[in-house]
């Protein structure tokens, strides 16, 4: 048994010393690799997104871009949600930077903040507009959609961090719940605004973030109004003859 | 009383696994041919004779003996393969053609007449390619191009040039090889960079009741329906003793990663509680 297992390793690759030394090195390298490439594939299947939308084929496209065999498309099993949640995550980052990159962001006010970041992150999404209906149908099916609803978590916590929001408080999960809702509406608004530089969908997105007002709140009214809400279910649900 | 025969054949099972322990001390390598141990040029000849012995009968056995379901995990694995327009198949073990009928079926389907996907069959074994070719003439595959058999070691592809290949398919085919690790080495050798590496395989089934139900199955009840199926009741005996020699799911995809795969997730499928899995690796 040892002497297989000897004669089988040293007949694959001559010993050597500095894969030995800093074997665990090399591994975290190596995996390292195999993710760049798996990057690389992603990146230049986001490019061929206009075209061929949301989809395996695009996948696949960013693998023979890469000389690559479109086989390697299969490292993706849920295919085109898998491509979009790519370009969420990135979206998300690039928001982040580019917020804090904004002229006299410092200055800003919070609501001023949150709505510069609603807009650089729907701007991003410009070149995908009309495939991203496609994008949310496949990101909403029941494989994706915990995928879906994670990113869109860590997409308004990341506004509401730059922001310069350090709640700790009820208040924590308000502020996000509301602006998920925010930029979720909005965002389908956009896919459907056809007005010249989307001036509509900024019109759209003023309204909403002044129905919530969620900014200059206090926590203490925020908790009533959800309280309000709550109460007003159980005495739907109630009446309806669901609770007993 | 399924209790008492759970235990006698799980008794028994243990006993015969333990003799190879035994006998490892000798000098020459050994390896294992089903519970028995054999020195490691004598398996594949036994193997060898085991697939003569069962070939016109192969596929109507394993209709028998899975109850039809080793249809539908072939039909999963092409799924999953997912195969594109142009994808060059190489199917190794896959004398009959099972997959690589699938295999064509599935791009026509997709595809249409435009589809420019083919497949190689290769197969260690003349008596399972002869199946395999008579099949083809009858599903007039034979004249399309698309489809060519080839007698090969699955160990030494050396018909098969490097990265040559999108998709690399070996079906119930790796557990009888000799040097599994030796096979794992080829497929990464023939495959082109971004090919995709296909295992489907018996594995190791976790759950304990399930478990005794599929042990007393297979030792008792397989061995007799070979007998009377095909007529072979050793050969049987050895299928069921192979698989349980097989490394289980996550040792197996551990060897796939050292050969330098790339795993997605944990690297494998189970299929039915685990009584086949479908492995994969990417070459990236």
């Amino acid at each position: 048994m040892i002497r297989r297992a000897f004669t089988s390793t040293t007949s694959i690759k001559p010993p050597d010393v500095s894969q030995i030394v800093f074997s665990s090195v090399r591994e975290g390298v190596k995996d390292a690799g195999s993710d760049d490439v798996r990057n690389r594939i992603l990146k230049s299947a986001l490019a061929s997104v206009p075209q061929l939308g949301f989809t395996t084929a695009a996948l696949r496209h960013g693998c023979t871009s890469l000389g690559l065999s479109p086989m390697a498309a299969g490292a993706w099993p849920r295919g085109g949600a898998e491509l979009a949640e790519y370009f969420v995550t990135n979206a998300t980052k690039e928001t982040a930077t580019q917020m804090r990159t904004l002229n006299n962001f410092e200055s800003m006010r919070v609501p001023q903040k949150i709505k510069a970041g609603v807009l650089i992150r729907l701007g991003l999404l410009k070149p995908y507009l009309h495939q991203w209906p496609d994008a949310l149908a496949l990101m909403a099916m029941p494989q994706n959609a915990p995928h879906s609803l994670h990113n869109l978590g860590l997409l308004v916590d990341e506004i509401w961090h730059v922001t310069g929001d350090r709640s700790t408080d009820m208040n924590w999960y308000s502020k996000r719940m509301l602006l998920a809702g925010v930029y979720t509406s909005t965002e389908l608004f956009m896919t459907q605004d056809k007005s010249p530089n989307f001036t509509e969908t900024e019109k759209f997105l003023d309204r909403r973030l002044n129905d919530v007002a969620f900014v200059g709140r206090t926590s203490a009214e925020v908790g009533q109004m959800l309280e309000f809400g709550i109460k007003s279910a159980l005495g739907v649900a109630a009446s309806k003859g669901w609770l007993k | 009383m399924l209790l008492r025969q759970t235990t006698r054949a799980l008794r028994a099972a243990s006993q015969l696994r333990l003799s190879p322990i035994v006998r490892m001390q000798s000098n020459e390598a050994t390896t294992h041919f089903g519970f028995k141990t054999v020195k490691e040029e004598e398996k594949e000849q036994l193997v060898g004779s085991v697939f003569r012995n069962v070939a016109s009968k192969y596929d109507v056995m394993n209709d028998f003996m899975s109850a039809g379901v080793h249809r539908l995990w072939k039909d999963h694995l092409i799924s999953v393969l997912n195969p594109s327009k142009e994808t060059k198949l190489l199917d190794v073990a896959g004398g009959t053609g099972d997959i690589a009928f699938r295999f064509l079926d599935h791009c026509k389907k997709a595809y249409g007449a435009d589809s420019e996907a083919s497949v190689t069959v290769v197969d260690i074994n003349p008596a399972m390619l002869e199946v395999g070719m008579q099949r083809s003439k009858a599903m007039g595959y034979s004249d399309s191009g698309k489809i060519s058999f080839q007698e090969g070691n699955a160990e030494n592809l050396s018909n098969i040039p490097d990265a040559s290949v999108d998709a690399y398919t070996i079906a119930f085919g790796i557990r009888n090889c000799t040097h599994v690790d030796r096979v794992v080495a080829e497929a990464y050798r023939v495959l082109k960079p971004g090919g995709r590496f296909t295992v489907l395989e018996f594995g190791q089934v976790e759950n304990p009741l399930v478990k005794g139900i599929y042990d007393i199955y297979s030792f008792q009840v397989i061995p007799k329906l070979g007998q009377v199926v095909a007529g072979d009741a050793e050969s049987y005996q050895y299928l069921v003793e192979s698989i349980r020699k097989f490394p289980p799911q996550p040792k197996f995809a551990q060897m796939i990663k050292d050969a330098g795969f790339t795993l997605v997730g944990k690297g494998w499928e189970d299929l039915t509680f685990g009584v086949a899995a479908i492995h994969t690796g990417f070459k990236l």
